[in-house]
């Protein structure tokens, strides 16, 4: 009896997303206006070749793929060890603070919002009990890279808003 | 031959300018500090210390990131031999025999020789340079738009199949990649692509936070995971930094040897200074007649890949400058420094940017004498750095990508593209996609097009301008190689091991 063992890996999943990927892609190039002058078509071939070939390599990637093996790295994935779930849990976090820091940049100024920022992800990454010492290279950070760029580099960063 | 040499000294004249050289100094030891932090690397560090150098003119700051470049090579190497870490994949081969040696007490040995075959590698790479860059680029010259498109299609299909074991996701890496280049309006015809009406995206996504997006936020979400395990102990008390003994008289061949054989792997696209170091190790292997010291402290087997990766690296530059090609994810960033800069590298760089041109390669050799001098009586200095917990190093490189993106445009749109960015290099990791073949499509991606595009009008639509000429029919044959040959050899080596199994 054959008693095959799967080695999981993404191969089919990702021949999907490639195949998927090609024919949105393409669709959006179809759909968009065409050209006002010259060759209306002009804009379009480039992108219209690139999807093609998305779906050419998912093609191949899912023919050459197992499915099993695919749906294996899946259940691996949910499966992991806490320690692992907590550094994907991390990424998360970083991306909600990373967005709140784009939403208060030009409000706050640099300095503060960074200091927020950097505060957090400190935070993030080595929790809540050294926080005086991480309020300290936030600060030490936030402000000498404002000193640097505002003064050395004269590359001009949103001042603090009592400054306006 | 005394052209070149006129040149030469015509940007050593401008390299040895004390400006220039303090600019170059501080660039390579800032390289060298980052070059060595486990999991960031060259390429990571040249992105983030990019925007040091937006306010400095074109030369100096090319110079200055020259420094950081070189620097970083340099600096790669030092956590391999201190903590079995390589800064990056090319310094792999540096922990083979650099931490063994470390180990059995002889760090300065191997710091020393690591810099030395470093400084050697370098050089031969930069008189070829020399000796090169400029018949290649005037080769080029002659190039019109089809074998344009077509050399930038061969370098890129190199690039991907050359993704070990990953060639079909080398190239999805590389569709997505060309898909982000055609976001924006088209410049010949204006017509919007990709925008989804959004008024930012009409001048595209700038290929430098793509950069900044999957080589410093991917990798410090990868690095994640190494935040548990907490920092790796490096020795910080050094006796003299020298070589010892019979340490150089074993060295030399291999330096002297591998440094060629990297420079020329490290000029093809795709294959950089892993495979090079790699396969100089090997080389050197088969030839030691000490082959079993070889992986337990051999010096010949950190000498070697050192050179072969130092002279990689500057093998590298060839396409990049002669033919506006990146040949790895470092020299793309590179590039990308270049190209904000307002200069296109390619066959004409050398006709309308002389002075940049041979600035750079002239500084090439000054970085290479300063960082010997810098990373030898100063590495017990420098590898302090890697004492920096990783839960305080992150958030802080973390907070210089941000900075590198809103000193580019200016916006906090591209904080958002950073983010999304950074998920999908820890994506690609996860799933095995190489990101290099994706950061070069980006890179060239619009040159590709309008090279594609002026090709097929200047012909009347018609697609054998394609094979019209010599060189395009040549660079077919190179692009249909590069991908044949993988598959053969995957094959073979299928077959072998369905052969060798018990039936």
């Amino acid at each position: 009896m054959e008693n095959k063992k799967v080695h999981p890996n993404w191969d089919a999943f990702t021949g999907i997303f490639s195949i998927g990927f090609g024919l949105i892609y393409g669709g959006m190039t179809y759909a968009m206006p065409r050209a006002a002058f010259g060759n209306p078509l002009d804009p379009l071939y480039f992108p219209m070749g690139v999807a093609v070939l998305s779906v050419i390599v998912g093609c191949i990637l899912l023919a050459k793929s197992n499915f099993k093996a695919s749906v294996q790295a899946w259940v691996n994935l949910i499966n992991e060890d806490e320690t692992k779930k907590f550094d994907r849990k991390r990424i998360l976090y970083t991306c909600m603070v990373s967005i709140g820091y784009a939403l208060v940049f030009d409000t706050l100024g640099y300095v503060i919002s960074t200091f927020m920022f950097l505060f957090a992800m400190l935070i993030i990454t080595s929790g809540l009990s050294e926080w005086k010492k991480n309020a300290l290279v936030a600060a030490t950070f936030a402000v000498s890279v404002f000193f640097i760029f505002n003064t050395l580099l004269a590359i001009s960063l949103p001042p603090l808003p009592f400054m306006g | 031959m005394s052209e070149i040499f006129a040149n030469l000294m015509n940007g050593f004249g401008v390299a040895l300018m004390p400006y220039h050289l303090l600019l170059v100094t501080v660039g390579g030891v800032l390289g060298t500090i980052v070059g060595m932090l486990p999991g960031l690397g060259p390429a990571t560090g040249v992105a983030v210390l990019l925007p040091m150098t937006f306010a400095m003119g074109p030369t100096a700051a090319l110079i200055t990131m020259t420094g950081v470049y070189i620097g970083a090579m340099f600096g790669g190497s030092r956590s391999s031999i201190l903590i079995n870490t390589p800064g990056d994949g090319a310094a792999l081969a540096a922990t083979f025999d650099g931490y063994p040696m470390a180990q059995k007490g002889r760090a300065e040995s191997a710091l020393a020789i690591s810099a030395i075959a470093s400084l050697i590698g370098g050089m031969i790479a930069a008189v070829l340079m020399t000796l090169l860059a400029e018949p290649v680029a005037g080769f080029a010259l002659k190039f019109g738009p089809a074998e344009y498109f077509l050399l930038m299609v061969a370098a890129l299909s190199m690039t991907a199949s050359m993704s070990k074991g990953n060639m079909l996701k080398g190239f999805l890496s590389m569709v997505v990649g060309l898909a982000i280049a055609t976001i924006g309006i088209d410049a010949q015809t204006g017509t919007e692509r990709f925008t989804f009406g959004n008024l930012h995206l009409q001048t595209g996504v700038d290929f430098l936070v793509v950069i900044i997006g999957i080589y410093a936020m991917g990798e410090v979400f990868k690095s994640f995971s190494s935040l548990s395990k907490g920092t790796k102990k490096a020795q910080t008390k050094f006796k003299r930094i020298w070589i010892e003994g019979d340490d150089w008289k074993r060295s030399k061949w291999p330096i002297l040897r591998s440094a060629p054989v990297g420079f020329l792997v490290g000029s093809l696209p795709g294959a950089g200074g892993t495979m090079a170091s790699l396969m100089c190790y090997n080389n050197e292997k088969q030839l030691s007649k000490n082959s079993e010291e070889f992986g337990h402290g051999a010096i010949e087997g950190l000498a070697a890949p050192e050179s072969a990766n130092n002279a990689a690296s500057i093998g590298a530059m060839i396409p990049m400058l002669s033919l506006g090609v990146p040949g790895s994810g470092t020299t793309a960033v590179m590039m990308g420094a270049l190209l904000m800069l307002g200069i296109q590298p390619g066959p004409l760089l050398f006709v309308q940017h002389a002075d940049v041109a041979w600035g750079l390669i002239a500084s090439m050799f000054v970085a290479n004498i300063i960082l010997a001098f810098v990373n030898i009586p100063l590495a017990g200095v420098l590898v302090r750095v890697l004492a920096i917990p990783p839960k305080i190093l992150y958030p802080i490189v973390l907070g210089l990508a941000f900075i590198g993106c809103y000193a580019i445009s200016n916006s906090v749109i591209e904080f958002y593209i950073l983010v999304i960015l950074g998920v999908a290099g820890v994506v690609m990791k996860r799933v095995n996609i190489p990101t290099a073949p994706m950061i070069l499509a980006v890179i060239v991606g619009g040159t590709m097009e309008q090279s594609f595009r002026q090709a097929f009008r200047i012909s009347n639509q018609d697609l054998s301008i394609f094979v019209g000429s010599t060189v395009s029919q040549v660079l077919i044959v190179i692009t249909v190689l590069s991908i044949a040959l993988p598959v053969i050899s995957m094959i073979r080596s299928k077959r072998k091991a369905e052969a060798q199994q018990p039936a």
